[in-house]
């Protein structure tokens, strides 16, 4: 159906093309070919942009009406439910006036809960796609991702040190067990400089660029000056199997020790913690702060990532200043990786997936493709997550995103390396 | 002109004289190494005197013999072991110390046999997914036969050989297809890599799943699977199964040499690049298999020890045969000692991690040093 679609896409804007050009070879303007050829594309650009918010924000306002309530309005165990179409209706008038309720006045308590875990999981999609598409043009490598580069598993062994061996048992703040008010929460807050409060993230942060420091060098080292695709993907490949074997150790002795709130820990940063819809306003705020700023960075510098993939000298020629706005980037995307991982476990294959079906979509220019793979992003994760809510394993998000966004690029490595036109890789 | 009798006599004697210091150094080692895992007993309870550890050894092949030419004469068996006050033990370590060379040597010779058929010095079955295949086989046995997995004979090849089979084929389809007429190992490696991301992402999430009984049972069955595995039997048939893949490489010695060069230079030169590709692609993947089996989780001194040999005796195919065999034992026994030697929190780590760890300097190193590119 989809393939339909963009097949039909396709067909309209060449035929679209074409036109633009006949029109242009009659009115005899062949100067500004380019520059018209290249605002229609644009415009194609931000068509695609807007129809995707578009759909991320309906998905998000039928997934607040439906999703809080089990698969389509209904839970399994209510047996005597009447399957009328005026019962689905009433019910649905009854689940927006609630939700409209919850957002004036702050009333439904299963609600609010939904909201911020979704919007945890979008921000998560975003955030990953957005970095994989600009690790991919500041590398110039398009096998690049924050799951090749070894930066999630340089993030997975921050993480496991810091509970090992620095976890405070406590604060609040590591204890997902300990109920407290909000007064001493606050209190707790308070008491805390930001560094104790976010050792967990800055500890993760930490990994993340150890590990792509280590994965790019080794590639350069490997490629004598210039980054080799293959030392890329087998130094990542080797730093993740190495890390991930350390990591499934730490776990097995943490489980079998006393610690439950180790072995919370841990089984959070593997295996993601969306088993329970505890997602509140200060995490989705914490985390939603910083995500969004590095987004707009990302966003902003697109024009400058265009430059930067004609290769270092060519950048350099046309006037930019590349060692700074590369190690900008290569910092933004760390930094995005890195919240995202310490605040939803380990989602795989995301930053790999999501740039390579936007070039399908709009084109190569970053201008417009960093956005388009981010919100891809969002959306896959909310029709993930919202699939897996509606099956009713929510706990299971994590490795349902690592699987479908993995099948997903195997179909698109084979059909996109069979294609190829450009040398790349 | 074909290579004659004589030729090869001639070229043996010259591989013997030119790395004979090497080979007495190895050779040395490995013996140290054996001497010193029969004999250790572990941090803090010191050592079995060396001559009480060949006693038993002694008793132990009388025993053996007696069960062969006698039947099991248990009457007999137990006055030879008397007064022996560390036979069992030293007997244990003596059977897992056997079938660690073994698997050693069996990784290492996938691994050479992987890199000579691929001409690609980074393309072991570990990084073309075989090894998350046992991974997942293991995984899938535990969940479902539970407790009852050790009482299990074929059901256990069957899975192991049955995945890791099936996700080979996965990724050199897939390679294959993405790449087009111009297929190489890049393409098998980049599916290869998402297909191991996607498994191990499962085997993470179904681990924080587990109860503790059944995370315990894994563990122990997909890390120290050589401390239960550790009758003769079970050596007896990874050394058959592995003997029987590796007669027909060891017959094509020479002929692996040449398909070192350009497949139109190695037609020209009398073999069949294609076909030994394919065999050596299956024979590697069916040893790996094999090793992991019996051995753990351990996949990753395929990719270490080729490297290792090629640096000691040279890039020459009939060498690193037997020389990848003999330091993939030792490495093996190596990381043995090392992981009995180091416990962290009450728990041994597995064997499997240590080898990983000791991979990454050797792997870096190996990257640094190489004078040609990559491909």
């Amino acid at each position: 159906m989809s393939d339909l679609k963009d097949y039909q896409d396709k067909q309209k804007k060449k035929n679209l093309d074409a036109k633009i050009q006949l029109r242009m070879e009659m009115e005899g303007r062949n100067i500004f070919q380019d520059e018209t050829l290249r605002r229609h594309r644009m415009s194609h650009g931000g068509r695609v942009i807007v129809a995707l918010a578009i759909a991320i924000f309906v998905l998000f306002i039928l997934s607040m009406c439906f999703v809080p309530y089990g698969l389509l309005g209904f839970t399994m165990t209510d047996i005597h439910f009447d399957y009328s179409l005026a019962t689905y209706r009433d019910v649905t008038i009854t689940r927006i006036s609630g939700l409209l309720d919850y957002i004036t006045t702050g009333g439904s308590s299963t609600v609010q809960f939904v909201i911020y875990t979704h919007i945890v999981v979008i921000l998560a999609g975003m955030a990953l796609s957005a970095s994989g598409a600009a690790y991919q043009g500041v590398f110039r490598n398009p096998m690049s991702s924050p799951t090749t580069l070894g930066v999630q598993s340089g993030g997975l062994i921050g993480g496991l040190i810091f509970i090992c061996f620095f976890a405070d048992s406590d604060l609040f703040w590591y204890n997902s067990n300990m109920i407290i008010s909000a007064s001493e929460l606050i209190e707790q807050m308070n008491s805390q400089s930001i560094f104790q409060l976010c050792a967990q993230q800055l500890c993760t942060l930490a990994g993340c660029f150890a590990g792509v420091m280590l994965i790019v060098g080794i590639a350069f080292a490997a490629g004598r000056g210039k980054i080799n695709t293959v030392a890329l993907m087998l130094a990542g490949s080797v730093f993740s199997t190495v890390i991930n074997q350390i990591g499934q150790f730490i776990q097995y002795v943490v489980s079998l020790s006393e610690d439950e709130n180790k072995a919370t820990m841990v089984n959070n940063l593997l295996g993601g913690r969306f088993a329970a819809e505890d997602f509140t306003w200060y995490e989705a705020l914490l985390m939603g702060i910083p995500v969004v700023i590095c987004l707009v960075i990302i966003f902003a510098l697109g024009s400058k990532i265009n430059i930067m993939v004609f290769g270092e000298d060519e950048a350099k020629s046309m006037g930019l200043n590349v060692t700074v706005f590369r190690n900008i980037l290569i910092a933004v995307c760390t930094i995005l990786t890195a919240v995202i991982m310490s605040f939803c476990g380990q989602l795989s294959m995301l930053g790999f997936m999501m740039p390579h079906f936007a070039r399908y979509l709009v084109g190569p220019d970053f201008r417009v493709l960093t956005p388009v793979s981010a919100l891809l992003g969002g959306l896959t994760t909310l029709i993930v997550y919202d699939v897996c809510y509606m099956v009713g394993t929510t706990e299971r998000f994590n490795m349902f995103t690592g699987v479908v966004c993995g099948v997903m690029s195997i179909f698109f490595i084979i059909f996109y390396r069979r294609n190829r036109h450009a040398d790349w890789a | 002109m074909p290579t004659g009798l004589e030729e090869i006599r001639a070229l043996r004697r010259e591989d013997k004289r030119e790395h004979r210091r090497l080979w007495l150094v190895l050779w040395a080692l490995v013996a140290a190494a054996l001497a010193f895992d029969v004999c250790f007993r572990g941090w803090g309870y010191g050592f079995v005197s060396p001559l009480e550890a060949a006693k038993s050894l002694i008793a132990l092949v009388r025993v053996e013999f007696a069960a062969i030419t006698q039947g099991y004469v248990y009457t007999s068996s137990s006055e030879l072991t008397t007064g022996l006050k560390y036979y069992a033990e030293t007997v244990m370590r003596f059977r897992t110390a056997l079938l660690l060379m073994a698997g050693g040597a069996v990784l290492a010779l996938s691994g050479t046999v992987y890199q000579a058929s691929m001409r690609n010095p980074m393309a072991v079955p570990t990084m073309l997914g075989v090894s998350s295949g046992v991974n997942l086989a293991q995984l899938l046995l535990v969940l479902i036969y539970g407790t009852s997995v050790y009482s299990l004979t074929t059901t256990r090849y069957l899975y192991n050989y049955g995945i890791a089979a099936a996700i080979l084929l996965i990724v050199l389809l897939g390679g294959k297809l993405a790449g087009g007429k111009h297929a190489s190992v890049a393409d098998m490696l980049i599916v290869g890599t998402v297909i191991n991301r996607m498994i191990n992402t499962v085997v993470n999430y179904v681990r924080t799943e587990m109860d503790t009984e059944t995370l315990v049972l894994f563990q122990e069955y997909s890390e120290n699977s050589y401390n239960i595995y550790n009758q003769f039997s079970n050596l007896a048939i990874m050394c058959a199964v592995s003997l029987a893949l590796l007669l027909p490489v060891y017959l094509m010695r020479f002929s692996y040499n040449a398909i070192s060069f350009e497949d139109g230079d190695a037609s020209a030169m009398g073999v069949r690049p294609g076909a030994m590709r394919v065999y050596g692609l299956v024979a590697g993947a069916l040893l790996t298999t094999t090793a992991m089996i019996h051995c753990g989780n351990v996949g990753m001194l395929a990719l270490m020890v080729p490297h290792l040999c090629r640096y000691l005796f040279g890039a020459d195919f009939r060498k690193l045969f037997w020389s990848s065999a003999v330091c993939g034992a030792l490495l093996m026994l190596l990381s043995e000692i090392i992981q009995r030697m180091i416990v962290f929190e009450e728990y041994e780590v597995p064997i499997g991690s240590i080898i990983s760890l000791l991979t990454v300097p050797v792997l870096i190193w190996a990257m640094l040093r190489q004078r040609r590119g990559w491909e």
